[in-house]
């Protein structure tokens, strides 16, 4: 079975959300710098509840985060 | 803290791509338990343990070998994490700047879950390797001998595979 591609804007919003820095983000979320880095970089999938989370700091839904594919960046 | 401190913090001085805490992490525990492996080994053999215990057999002998080595192997491991952490924190100090949140989080643990997971089909190999050893009348030596052999061998085999997690994702 292929593999899903999932994206996200979670780069481009933290830049929105006044150039949020990755530590700041993840001290907020309670994960390290290098998971934020990871997830930017579309190299690990995070859990249910941390994209829930992710979600409440940047105040959008869930799918406006993240897509499958190539899907252009909605932000 | 600005955009250019999240890149800079992954280089070192030389713009050179540096690990990260679980990964260093990881090889400081590999580098620990071979150290503490050869140092017990050796004093194994030189056969200090002769002075205090009576050994009559081989079994009793491997016994008493690996129940000593499980729990030394756990207060190594926990001195050499907490100094790592020291090292760590004092490094940071000297060099300035900002110090990474060094939690583990539900990446490191997946990580070390796939890492230990994949790994442990080595130790089952060496298991059955054993086995074999037993079914063909070797001495127990061989069977025990192959089982440490393979613990080293899954340990390596686990750090690996953790390195290789955090550099390529999960």
């Amino acid at each position: 079975m292929k593999k899903l591609v999932i994206n996200n804007n979670v780069r481009k919003c933290r830049f929105l959300k006044d150039e949020m820095t990755q530590l700041e983000l993840a001290n907020k979320l309670g994960v390290s710098r290098q998971t934020i880095v990871a997830i930017e970089k579309g190299k690990y999938s995070p859990s249910l509840e941390l994209a829930f989370k992710l979600s409440k700091v940047f105040d959008m839904n869930i799918d406006e985060l993240f897509f499958l594919g190539d899907r252009n960046e909605s932000v | 803290m600005t955009i250019e401190h999240d890149i800079k913090s992954c280089l070192n001085d030389k713009g050179e791509k540096i690990m990260n805490y679980g990964e260093g992490r990881t090889l400081i525990e590999l580098i620990s338990s071979i150290a503490t492996l050869i140092i017990y080994g050796v004093a194994v053999g030189l056969g200090l343990y002769y002075e205090y215990i009576v050994i009559t057999d081989i079994l009793q002998f491997w016994a008493i070998v690996i129940l000593i080595y499980i729990p030394l192997s756990i207060l190594v491991r926990i001195a050499v994490h907490i100094l790592y952490n020291i090292g760590n924190s004092v490094a940071h100090e000297i060099k300035g700047g900002f110090p990474d949140n060094e939690v583990v989080d539900e990446r490191d643990k997946l990580i070390m879950l796939k890492a230990t997971r994949n790994s442990m089909f080595l130790f089952v190999v060496g298991f059955f390797v054993g086995l074999v050893f037993l079914a063909f009348k070797f001495s127990p030596h061989y069977f025990f001998g192959s089982i440490v052999s393979f613990g080293i061998l899954t340990d390596l085999a686990s750090t690996v595979l953790t390195v290789y997690y955090y550099r390529k994702g999960v």
